[in-house]
């Protein structure tokens, strides 16, 4: 699994990506790797509500990467939006974050996309990776960039019970 | 050609023992009647409906329904445009009036969820979203809270004003019959309650509801035979939106609601200025400021303003939401839409009761999804 925002030749970047560019209708044959990355928070909840399977609360935010380096063309776009769990309540609009990566994030016996985590058991090493692993980020969360990485692990994954 | 609106129904809203293929007949029925025709005189029949499938085991529900009020042969369609499903039908039942393929056409959207727990509903509504959005647990309410944030933070607007919605939508509803709520709440009732999605707390956000809600179309010639008071829509379309949310340039605008209500406005000819009234989406209370604005009835960032000055009461120079709103009145997913249409017909034509105000022009703005998929309409009285 990767975390990947895709480009067009346009530069046009997305997360996650389309069969054709949203922006200009080409394919979006290129990617660019967002696990390095830092990101800023654009907004965020902490949601109560969830559907089961889903940890409660379940804090959510959305995430902009600077990915003015890898897009080309005068019309790139120089960031890209991503969503993601923080690993953390303790969250501001403007902090900075960076990815990191969880096994699973919803029970995949529960809930109505089956397919969602699926995909992890069909590539076969994620209940093999270093739980503090970031560099696969196919799932991901973001959390408190200025926090030690790695020492904590993923809090959310702690709180998660048997996920 | 000229489409006119005959008739309208609406049933009780709420926590409702009737099973979806019920509910529908109960509206189906009343519209009818109100309308003053036959099943025989039906031509086509549209029945707007999210998931009957998900949330009873209970597909085809358009041949349940033709069956059960005897409309056969009439052609039948189901639509869905999850939370729009409403606003998608009352889009069909146009066309196929305008088109000259029905003379006669009945619409009848509904959707019963009540007998799901919260979670459960919340999940078959949160199936909408991208695989990317769902699996990080995103709902629909957790994507009202993203964007509340950002629009109090962004604008400075206080926190009271959505609370100042819910109070307004709730003071409505009282006077509404079918609504699912037709209790006054407080600003300090609003403000206390639990928080659902931070900022917003459980009474920025519609209730899950059963209920259906119809409508009777026909051309404006065969109106003025059967009727003295009918409205006509004016202008009506519909835009699409991304899918995924957080892909949106600007997360306060809306741009199903700006491109739907320019078509619609452009058809009927008309300016933002010239709407006496309005039902907007207020599935969560941040959604009636991005639809006031995305409409033009408010400058980006400026929505807030007018409700907390009491312009947007029912009493006020622009009421919204003189229903009570999905807000107080509840939100069956496929009947909200058309049950919007009930409201401003009934306000068109002078049947609103105590909840009547003084409107020529009333505009419906459907809102699927987040924002995701968008129907608006407008209707004037004849
Ligand atoms: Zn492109």
């Amino acid at each position: 699994m990767t975390f990947d925002a895709h480009v067009c030749p346009n530069g046009h970047a997305t997360c996650p990506g389309h069969a054709l560019c949203p922006e200009c209708g080409d394919p979006q044959e290129g990617t660019v790797d967002l696990t390095d990355r830092t990101g800023e928070v654009v907004t965020w909840t902490t949601s109560t509500a969830t559907p089961p399977g889903v940890r409660e609360p379940n804090t959510l935010a959305i995430v902009e990467f600077d990915v003015s380096d890898a897009t080309e063309g005068p019309d790139g776009d120089d960031t890209v939006r991503a969503i993601g769990q923080a690993t953390s309540d303790d969250v501001e609009t403007g902090d900075a974050v960076e990815p990191v990566y969880v096994e699973e994030l919803r029970d995949p016996d529960i809930g109505l996309h089956k397919y969602v985590n699926v995909l992890v058991d069909v590539r076969g090493h994620a209940s093999r990776r270093p739980r503090n692993s970031h560099r696969s980020g196919g799932i991901t969360c973001v959390r408190q960039y200025e926090r030690p990485f790695g020492a904590v692990g993923c809090p959310h994954r702690q709180s998660y019970g048997r996920l | 050609m000229p489409v006119a609106v005959i008739g309208a129904s609406m049933t009780e809203f709420g926590d409702r023992d009737a099973w979806i293929r019920e509910l529908l007949a109960e509206a189906g029925v009343a519209a009818l009647d109100d309308a003053g025709i036959d099943p025989d005189d039906v031509e086509h029949l549209y029945v707007s409906n999210m998931a009957s499938g998900e949330f009873q085991g209970q597909t085809g529900i358009m041949n349940a329904l033709a069956h059960d009020l005897g409309v056969m042969p009439a052609y039948s369609e189901r639509v869905d445009q999850t939370s729009s499903s409403g606003g998608a039908g009352i889009y069909e039942a146009w066309q196929s009036v305008a088109s000259g393929a029905s003379e006669m056409t009945l619409l009848v959207g509904g959707e019963k969820m009540h007998h799901k727990t919260t979670a459960e509903a919340t999940d078959i509504i949160a199936s909408i979203t991208h695989p990317d959005e769902y699996k990080h647990g995103v709902t629909l309410p957790s994507f009202a809270g993203l964007t509340a944030r950002h629009y109090l933070e962004r604008f400075d607007a206080p926190r009271e004003a959505l609370a100042r919605v819910a109070v307004k939508n709730h003071r409505n509803g009282v006077d509404n019959p079918h609504a699912q709520f037709q209790k006054e709440i407080d600003v300090e009732t609003a403000l206390g309650s639990p928080i659902v999605a931070d900022p917003l707390r459980l009474y920025d956000f519609c209730p899950i509801t059963d209920g259906s809600s119809g409508l009777v179309f026909t051309t404006e010639e065969r109106a003025q035979e059967l009727t003295d008071d009918y409205a006509v829509v004016s202008g009506i379309d519909g835009a699409t939106d991304t899918h995924v949310v957080h892909e949106r340039d600007d997360p306060t605008v809306m741009g199903g609601v700006v491109e739907s209500s320019r078509g619609a406005y452009e058809m009927a000819g008309i300016e933002p200025e010239d709407v006496d009234v309005a039902e907007l989406h207020d599935m969560f209370t941040i959604l009636e400021f991005l639809q006031m604005e995305g409409c033009g009835f408010a400058e980006q960032g400026c929505a807030w303003e007018q409700v907390m000055e009491g312009r947007t009461e029912r009493d006020g120079e622009f009421p919204i939401n003189t229903s009570g709103g999905l807000k107080s009145k509840g939100h069956p997913l496929g009947a909200s839409g058309v049950a919007q249409g009930y409201e401003i017909y009934k306000q068109l034509v002078g049947e609103a009761g105590p909840r009547q105000v003084a409107a020529d022009t009333g505009l419906a703005c459907n809102v699927g999804g987040f924002g995701n998929c968008v129907i608006t309409t407008v209707m004037e009285a004849r």
